[in-house]
């Protein structure tokens, strides 16, 4: 290249030509809100650590690497790579995401009820353009943050979620995001909807991995449409290799006596970011998140939590806890707002960390920002070590020093592992976190 | 209660107690600020030549920068051509020489709200330990403190005194480029209180200055240096009142604390500056800098606030636990009614080894105030051991104000331990039954709750500061109950 390497001219390229190469679908309000999005992200220039959101997590590690959106791809894998994956074992409905893009061949998506609807996002445009003209893009009207730009103007593919009024569904839903099989460099930018119609209730495990060593970009954007009465329970595993970069936007919205929990498990990437976003839209609404996160040498893990309380009534619990090791780094800002008039909010915010190794580094900034009386709100956060007392008296009874980490660690965890309501989500990501830990603490 | 509700509401409907103003010739700068405005107040003040490099220096970065706008406040700018940066009292025989000399009315007022004798002589300005506009006009004890050793006079005296002092410590804690308002500060402060307590030395009384502004359109740049040497112990206090005016003033104070090895720094503020009218107008703009360097092993620096006037109030009294096994403290009540706003907190920066650290805040908003929590702590690689607790707390009174938290943790020490805890809330109603039942009016309820709630932080305060900080909740949160 003659002319040096400058990130936001490489990206706002990459964005211009993205817009020229058709995605096989069109409507107008879509075209519409893909030029919003393109003409603010040209307008724009990226965060720095000056950002008030982005002080702690520079992206320079990300904007470093030339990333072009991948487009068109052949699957490369077959059933039989996927043997070994538990998780693909689970009896479930699957759908499996190759680099962004649904791929029917692997996905297990017979016999689903009637009133459920499970697809890519490009069959949906043609299933329920109506529903879509509806629902997409509707959370997060004012979107300045630059990835999620990228991928409202980019977006080609993804999938939807669509449940109808009073429907149950017998079998969680699997997500199955892999990347694989491309050479370094590309940019992954799915968009998914997911929509529960009143009454309806669901599982649904979003999964993040990948199978190659291949440097890739994943910049996810989920926006989650809750309508009266519905109850999700939406886990997030993210298991990615060391290679990736992860961005990703969980955007939710719910109407009255809708109900929420999630559980969001992180331990791949070298860098991740993951911005959920809760809005209250009609009163008596009820969203509980919980996280772990586990975060090694030379990986950073950001997670921005947003909760908004805009109508009386609504109940919200966040409950992060996070282990760190090596030079391994933190980011966890959470922030509540209760508007005028949002009485009767109880809200509900923790954080706490095991800072394990010398090197290790964690920023916290819990934020309330509150505009009703008729409140309870706390955060509390805090950081500590495993106590030599307990691994002591672990080593008394003949454990060594490693199992009795991993013991402790496990432990520590076991509190948001324990609000898994699927006992397959909770086997699962149990015998992961096992895993993880035997891995990190055989080194040291 | 002491003061029956009938004769605090008298009160509150009627003018701020302390809005009177003392009309005492002047001898005043012209509103302006340039390089020759900082010449004048350097020459009239016969200051040696390198305070006036050093103004220069922080007025030349200063122009460089730009008001800051990160803090939850709203605010018309301010005009910093519009200000006069230099007043002093002509003679100090204009004040008042007892109480006798003193308004009655001011001293029913003080009367209502229960101060005692001495405590009416120093917020009449009798006691002539204090900053009365720009220039400290005398101060009191000097030969008790003398005997001890212990240095307390004004800044503007220690130039001329104790230059090898001020050229050592001056601007060590707080720089001249540290921030907008204290860049401002250094450029064009014109007085302030200087204390040394030398080695080993335990300052024999709390020391005090009282802050007044006293000439109309005059922003106070007071500075306020303590240096406690190795081993010694020194307490100090500070409170103000403001005369009540329409236009905004501008106050923006620096105060740096070093405590050597072993050396105790206690300082505590009672703030109840002019908050302006209901609607928000006049009333004073608060912006201050407050740092202490605990720069021994072994040292501790306390700091307690009560702030319950100013219109906006900006400010994070901020400890550098730099020394190992220093200890860090912040005790902080912040009340904020009518429209007052109020972005206050702190900074426990931990260095050193074993180094601890306390926070305890708690915000009072009423009306259609704003008050917000802001503090970070931090513990840096090397502060093994580091320990901190910060508990904040927010009740809120009416449902148009509003509280905020915004804490920051940054924490790189895997030997830190650390806890952080919020609250947000407003009175319990099952609270106020019991103590209504128990043959208590709504009111009196009230103030019993939220003396329990801050009485964390005024156990913290010196027994004088505690009962005026007590009263002063009082007629705080008067208007702001039922």
């Amino acid at each position: 290249m003659s002319v040096a390497y400058e990130p936001i001219r490489h990206y706002r390229e990459a964005l211009a030509q993205g817009l020229k190469g058709s995605s096989g679908y069109s409507y107008p309000w879509l075209e519409k809100q893909r030029q919003v999005a393109a003409s603010r992200f040209l307008h724009q220039s990226f965060p720095t650590r000056k950002d008030e959101d982005w002080r702690y997590s520079g992206i320079d590690r990300v904007l470093v690497h030339p990333f072009l959106p991948a487009g068109e791809n052949v699957s490369t894998l077959t059933e039989e790579d996927l043997r070994h994956d538990v998780l693909y074992q689970l009896d479930a409905y699957h759908l499996v995401l190759i680099n962004g893009i649904p791929v029917p061949a692997l996905s297990r998506l017979d016999g689903l009820p009637a009133g459920v609807h499970i697809m890519g996002m490009r069959e949906a445009m043609v299933q329920f353009p109506d529903l879509l003209a509806a629902r997409l893009g509707k959370t997060g009207q004012d979107e300045t943050q630059m990835f999620m730009l990228l991928n409202r103007a980019l977006f080609d593919d993804g999938c939807l979620v669509y449940i109808e009024a009073d429907c149950v569904i017998d079998k969680p839903i699997v997500l199955n995001h892999l990347t694989t099989g491309l050479p370094d460099n590309y940019m992954f930018l799915p968009r998914n909807l997911v929509v529960l119609g009143a009454g309806a209730n669901a599982a649904l495990i979003e999964r993040f991995g990948s199978t190659g060593p291949s440097t890739c970009f994943n910049i996810v954007l989920t926006e989650i449409s809750l309508e009266h009465g519905a109850v999700l329970d939406h886990y997030r595993i993210q298991e990615e290799s060391r290679h990736t970069f992860h961005m990703s936007r969980v955007s939710l919205q719910q109407a009255a006596r809708s109900r929420y929990e999630g559980t969001s498990i992180t331990l791949g990437s070298a860098w991740s970011r993951t911005e959920f976003n809760a809005r209250f839209d009609e009163q008596d609404a009820v969203c509980l998140t919980n996280g772990i996160y586990v975060v090694d040498d030379g990986q950073l893990m950001d997670f921005h939590v947003d909760i908004e309380h805009a109508v009386p009534s609504c109940v919200s619990r966040e409950r992060f806890k996070g282990i760190l090791l090596g030079k391994g780094r933190a980011v966890f800002d959470g922030h509540v707002k209760v508007l005028q008039d949002a009485q009767q909010t109880d809200a509900h915010l923790s954080n706490t960390n095991l800072l394990l190794e010398p090197g290790a580094e964690v920023d916290i900034k819990p934020q309330l920002e509150i505009y009703a009386d008729d409140v309870k709100c706390s955060h509390g956060t805090s950081i500590a070590q495993l106590e030599p007392e307990q691994l002591f008296y672990l080593q008394s009874r003949g454990l060594d020093i490693k199992q009795a980490k991993q013991m402790l660690c496990l432990g520590f965890v076991s509190e948001v592992l324990e609000t898994c309501k699927a006992q397959v989500v909770m086997e699962y990501v149990g015998s992961l976190l096992q895993r993880e830990f035997l891995k990190l603490f055989s080194d040291g | 209660m002491g003061a029956s509700t009938h004769e605090l509401d008298a009160l509150l409907q009627g003018k701020y107690p302390a809005g009177f103003s003392t009309d005492i010739e002047t001898d005043t700068l012209a509103p302006g600020l340039d390089e020759q405005t900082i010449r004048a107040i350097s020459a009239k003040k016969n200051e040696p030549a390198y305070m006036l490099d050093w103004r220069l220096k922080a007025y030349a970065h200063w122009t460089g920068m730009e008001t800051p706008t990160w803090a939850h406040v709203h605010y018309t700018p301010i005009d910093y051509q519009a200000i006069s940066y230099y007043a002093a009292p002509k003679s100090s025989a204009d004040r008042p020489g007892s109480l006798d000399e003193v308004d009655p009315e001011i001293l029913e007022t003080y009367n209502k709200l229960g101060i005692p004798l001495e405590e009416q002589n120093r917020l009449a300005g009798v006691a002539v330990d204090a900053v009365f506009d720009s220039v400290s006009v005398a101060t009191t004890f000097r030969q008790q403190l003398a005997d001890a050793g212990v240095i307390f006079c004004s800044i503007s005296e220690a130039i001329q005194q104790y230059p090898e002092l001020l050229k050592q410590y001056l601007g060590s804690v707080v720089s001249y480029t540290d921030n907008f308002y204290a860049s401002l500060n250094a450029a064009v402060f014109t007085d302030g209180t200087f204390v040394y307590v030398p080695k080993g030395v335990r300052c024999p009384m709390e020391l005090s200055t009282y802050f007044r502004i006293n000439t109309e359109k005059t922003g106070q740049f007071e500075r306020t240096l303590i240096i406690a040497d190795e081993g010694s112990y020194v307490s100090y206090l500070e409170g103000c009142t403001a005369p009540m005016r329409d236009e905004n003033q501008l106050h923006a104070a620096v105060v740096e604390l070093v405590a050597l090895e072993d050396a105790q720094i206690k300082y505590a503020t009672v703030q109840n500056w002019y908050p302006g009218d209901e609607e928000g107008r006049g009333g004073i703009y608060n912006f201050v800098t407050k740092r202490g360097d605990c720069r021994g092993d072994r040292s501790h620096i306390s700091w307690t606030q009560m702030e319950t006037g100013s219109a906006i109030t900006w400010k994070y009294p901020s400890c550098i636990l730099r020394g190992d096994d220093s200890v860090g403290e912040f005790y902080s009540v912040a009340v904020t009614r009518g429209r007052q706003q109020a972005d206050t907190g702190t900074k426990m920066i931990h260095l050193g080894r074993n180094t601890r650290s306390t926070i305890v805040s708690k915000g009072i908003s009423a009306g259609r105030a704003q008050n917000t929590y802001r503090g970070l702590v931090r513990m840096s690689r090397r502060a093994d051991n580091a320990r901190n607790h910060t508990q904040c707390d927010s009740l809120l009174l009416g449902d148009r104000c509003a509280a905020h938290t915004f804490p920051y943790i940054e924490v790189s020490n895997p030997s830190a331990k650390l806890e952080h805890e919020a609250t947000t809330s407003k009175i319990g109603e099952d609270q106020l039954f019991y103590c209504r039942q128990r043959g208590l009016s709504e009111e009196e309820a009230v103030y019993m709750i939220v003396n329990g709630f801050c009485k964390e932080v005024f156990n913290e305060l010196p027994m004088e500061f505690a009962v005026e900080a007590q009263k002063l909740l009082n007629v705080s949160m008067e208007g702001a109950v039922g």
